[in-house]
């Protein structure tokens, strides 16, 4: 598994774990009672979380994988790059308008954070995944 | 996984160049090894620049290096 792949894997965790938490958490009877401070803090907590674990397991790889940090992205991986941003350019497309029209219909400022918050965090997870994908298969 | 319409002799070419590694071909292309054995696998259509470079560090043509094959 090369460098980037490994990357890629730490990001995806990352994402998945913090705001799976994050999401699971606001769908509990205290997540949906609780204020818009408690969302805020608790959302501030998981994006620490989230980037503290990016950056120790990205320093862990690199020290591991010194022979490969410095290989420049090559076709392949572009190829696999812009695939992958394709993918994910439609949920997000779709996400941000379903989000509009939610929020025509009435719904409050902090769920409607909350589900761009989703949107994006769904996006970026399947841009994310389909690169790991792509970089398995081929 | 849909199949390349043409197969390669990497493989062998690099054999028969002193064993040379998937790595240091890659080196030389300036791809990564795992692009080079994507490319030998038949699983990743590389650019006409990466397989002109391939073809010129072995020093065979283009053709005999990868085959067309439909």
């Amino acid at each position: 598994m090369s460098f980037r792949e490994k990357m890629l894997w730490v990001a995806f965790i990352a994402m998945m774990g913090g705001f799976g938490f994050y999401f699971l958490t606001l769908l509990t009877p205290l997540g949906e009672n609780a204020s818009p401070d408690y969302y805020l803090g608790l959302l501030f907590l998981i994006f620490g979380l989230v980037i503290g674990s990016m950056l120790v397991a990205t320093l862990i790889l690199f020290i591991r994988n010194r022979s490969e940090v410095t290989f420049k992205e090559d076709e392949r991986d572009s190829d696999i790059h812009k695939a992958a941003t394709q993918i994910a350019y439609y949920p997000l497309l779709l996400g941000v308008w379903a989000s509009g029209a939610m929020f025509h219909n009435g719904v409050s400022t902090p769920t409607m954070l909350n589900i761009l918050l989703a949107v994006l965090v769904g996006a970026e997870s399947i841009r994310l995944g389909y690169q790991i994908f792509l970089y398995r298969k081929a | 996984m849909k199949k390349l319409p043409f197969n390669n002799e990497i493989k062998t070419l690099r054999f028969m160049s002193n064993e040379m590694t998937q790595g240091e071909l890659g080196e030389r292309v300036g791809v990564t090894r795992q692009t080079i054995a994507a490319i030998e696998q038949g699983k990743y259509s590389p650019s006409l620049e990466v397989a002109f470079r391939i073809a010129h560090i072995f020093g065979k043509p283009l053709e005999e290096v990868f085959i067309w094959e439909l």
